[in-house]
């Protein structure tokens, strides 16, 4: 018999990927978070995280780097990349390109480097935890805020802010009336690309805040290490679950994007 | 062992990579492959920078097992198979117990940490060695450690069961060393004290206490290592400072083994209430250093970003030639109170046996040899177990500091004084050599006390057992509790509100869209 080709035989390559790396460790996952050391089940893990004040220490604290982070990084980009859009200097996009510039370094290699300049201008971890931490976050996720932001202010709706202008808006009406409506799908996006890296990121607080602050990868991490692998595996799960909460929020906005894109053709 | 994190990340890649491939690869030919596991950058390999320009010791092993009389001599007669060897390093104690523990992977030979091999041994992993196989680690190594009044000696497996033998069963030595404090006197952040006095500080009995006690002056100078055991250990010596002292006091200078035996005792401590005490002393720390660190530490003293370090010998050796180039000058203490002395040990796996058996051997001979142990210790920067005179004229090659005449003889040079090394190099009763090398009097606080620590504070040194799995998960949580900072009750609040409000916001976004769209159609139609 004569196998036919078919176009669907090239999905067998991603096929096996997926079941290989994200499905299968997904299960993993969850079979560790509830079994014990002899795979028995048990909500132990479950209710050591719950009941134990260190890792709900942990989690408020990633929680509130990861929102600093977020409103800093929005706070920062969220001008820039209007400006950019706008400006004749940017022309063929080479300041947006300079900005970006340093996600071409590989992020462990900068943050090494983050600590020695943090280091040399006086404001090193051992001495400033919180705001090295701080520091070394927005740096290396600005680029993430500016980028969607930017590809969206590209696109707002020129006549609408014209048209608010016309009818009478002033320069502050026309930006929160017009600009800001239009930008929050962008502005969505950005934030979910910070908060949830910056809610794992393990390498940025622990070099750093030289071991000061320990966040949620920290603590994923100390479990393994120390073979508590059910107790690591449900922090995992957890960290998992709020990952899927702000992807099904994020998808409010992203549908009606698509939306209106369509409704324009 | 004590080592680095990011290469051994890549050793871990290794390791997978021939344990997916290696039970393929080892059973269809007529070779027999010899399966070792070592903690990353522990052995020597071709650097023709140092003395040495050979090749890596590994394939050296490989070369001198197939000459057909040393097979002979391991193997008995009628052995005709090919010996290979295949080399796969871990990360840390932890990672490499989870993977032998599970089943993953399989080796003949595992080198690791002295508490490590206890917990093996208590879990049947590992066989007794037979030293008699091993004649270059019967002959040659240090019977300070493996005598019968040896350090290695004095642990048992299992104190409840005594039966199941001692460390020394089952460990066939590699590399040793303290655990001390590392520190520049002339750090630039340390206050009101001149040089002089840091180094009193530091050679103290109490050198430990020193960063509690005095932390107006080492305020943000110290990093200590990021390692639950090891800072353990020196919270515990601070918090038992005052039993340490009264202990000292009553020896009085006649420090006997009775007087080793209690100080361990006190060193070895993991009951619950040990547990808090420790806690708190390393919670009341945190605020006075200026941070932890995996591996940054030895590098850092050097930069000058920390001044004083929580140190393992062999580091502390590297930071100090390191810092010497670029003109700084580090310290290495040993306080007499209490001191960790630790060791890394091969032991074979209890599933071993037959020719795998006759290879294991045959790779710990090897590695037995003097000649082998001076070329990783010059390549590693440890201290190995062997004794024997390659070592020792390693030694001498380093620390000897009299000037010779014309004859290559040593004259009497000023500024030296005689370091006795007898208690490590002396082998047998027999043996009349005098071990001492002359070095500058510097040295006593430096690489020489660090490479080898002086007779004196033999004594003060204890090994750190295995915790057992209970008081070992609270360890951990006490671990954890040090790390985490607390936050205050304001914050909290803000922050889970912030976080719910904003969902709710997110969440409810499109809604009130909907409820706007309908209330302005509304507003048309009127």
């Amino acid at each position: 018999m004569k196998i036919r080709f078919q176009r669907k035989y090239l999905c067998i390559p991603y096929f096996l990927f997926l079941i290989l790396f994200i499905i299968l460790p997904i299960l993993f996952i969850i079979y560790y978070a509830f079994t014990d050391g002899n795979g028995n089940f048990t909500w132990n893990a479950l209710v050591d995280f719950f009941t134990n004040t260190n890792k709900l220490n942990v989690l408020l604290m990633s929680l509130m780097f990861s929102m600093l982070n977020t409103i800093v990084c929005l706070l920062i980009g969220y001008p820039i990349a209007y400006i950019l859009s706008n400006s004749k200097l940017n022309k063929n996009a080479t300041i947006v390109m300079l900005f970006v510039m340093p996600m071409w370094i590989n992020f462990v290699l900068r943050t090494w480097a983050t600590r020695d300049v943090l280091n040399w201008i006086g404001l090193g971890g051992g001495d400033y935890p919180y705001l090295a931490t701080m520091i070394g976050l927005v740096y290396n996720y600005l680029p993430f805020v500016i980028l969607p932001l930017y590809n969206v202010m590209l696109k707002l709706d020129k006549q609408q802010i014209e048209a608010a202008e016309d009818l009478g808006c002033n320069r502050v009406q026309v930006f929160t009336k017009s600009i800001i409506p239009q930008s929050i799908p962008g502005v969505v996006s950005a934030a979910m690309m910070v908060f949830m890296p910056t809610m794992s990121s393990y390498v940025i607080s622990d070099v750093l805040s030289e071991g000061k602050v320990v966040l949620f990868g920290n603590s994923i991490y100390l479990s393994f290490s120390n073979n508590q692998w059910n107790v690591g595996s449900f922090i995992s799960l957890f960290m998992l679950i709020l990952v899927g909460i702000s992807m099904l929020i994020s998808r409010n906005f992203t549908e009606k994007d698509e939306k209106k894109e369509s409704s324009k053709w | 062992m004590k080592n680095i994190k990011l290469l051994s990340l890549i050793g871990l890649g290794g390791m997978l990579l021939t344990a997916l491939s290696g039970c393929s690869s080892s059973n269809d030919d007529n070779t027999l492959y010899l399966k070792v596991l070592n903690a990353g950058d522990y052995i020597y390999l071709n650097d023709p920078d140092s003395g040495y320009d050979e090749d890596d010791l590994t394939d050296q092993y490989v070369q001198w097992i197939n000459i057909p009389e040393i097979k002979e001599k391991y193997f008995g007669e009628g052995f005709d198979r090919d010996i290979d060897i295949i080399y796969d390093t871990y990360d840390t104690n932890e990672t490499m117990f989870n993977e032998l523990k599970t089943g993953k992977s399989s080796y003949d030979i595992v080198c690791s940490s002295d508490y490590m091999i206890q917990k093996m041994a208590k879990f049947k992993m590992i066989q007794e060695v037979d030293m008699d196989r091993i004649e270059n680690y019967r002959d040659y190594a240090s019977p300070f450690l493996i005598g019968e009044e040896g350090k290695l000696s004095k642990v048992d497996i299992d104190p409840n069961n005594p039966e199941l033998g001692t460390l020394n069963n089952f460990a066939v030595g590699y590399m040793w060393g303290t655990l001390g404090i590392m520190y520049n006197p002339n750090y630039k952040r340390i206050k009101n004290k001149t040089p002089e006095e840091v180094i009193e500080d530091f050679s103290a009995p109490d050198g430990w206490d020193v960063l509690w006690n005095e932390h107006e002056s080492y305020q943000s100078c110290a990093s200590i290592k990021d390692s639950m055991r090891d800072t353990y250990a020196m919270g515990l010596v601070h918090t038992f400072s005052d039993e340490f002292k009264e202990l000292y006091e009553e020896y009085n200078g006649n420090y006997n083994k009775e007087y080793n035996d209690k100080l361990s005792d006190i060193f070895n401590r993991h009951d619950d209430e040990t547990i808090d005490k420790v806690q708190a002393s390393l919670i009341e720390l945190k605020d006075y250093i200026y941070g932890f660190e995996v591996d940054t530490g030895k590098s850092d003293i050097v930069t000058q970003k920390v001044g004083i370090n929580l140190a393992w010998s062999g580091d502390a050796v590297y930071s100090m030639d390191t810092a010497e180039e670029s003109d700084v000058e580090l310290y290495f203490a040993i306080p007499s109170y209490c001191s960790n002395i630790w060791f890394d040990a091969f032991s074979i796996l209890s599933n071993v046996k037959d020719e795998r058996l006759d290879a294991s051997y045959s790779f710990l001979d090897f590695m037995s040899d003097p000649i082998n142990a001076s070329k990783n210790m010059d390549y590693v920067g440890y201290t190995p177990f062997i004794a024997g005179d390659d070592v020792f004229s390693l030694v001498e090659e380093w620390y000897e500091a009299r000037d010779v005449d014309e004859n290559d003889e040593y004259i009497d040079t000023e500024g030296t004084i005689p370091y006795d090394l007898t208690y490590f190099f002396k082998t047998d009763e027999s043996d009349e050599t005098d071990y001492v090398v002359y070095v500058e009097e510097e040295q006593i606080n430096r690489q020489m006390r660090a490479q080898y620590p002086m007779e004196e504070d033999l004594p003060h040194l204890a090994i750190m057992q295995d915790f057992g799995e209970a008081q070992n998960n609270k360890i951990v949580s006490m671990w954890e509790k040090v790390k985490v900072n607390p936050l205050p009750v304001w914050v909290v609040i803000i922050v889970v509100g912030g976080f719910v409000s904003i969902l709710a916001f997110l969440g409810s976004y499109k809604l009130i869209q909907k409820a706007k769209v309908r209330k302005r159609k509304k507003l048309r139609e009127k």
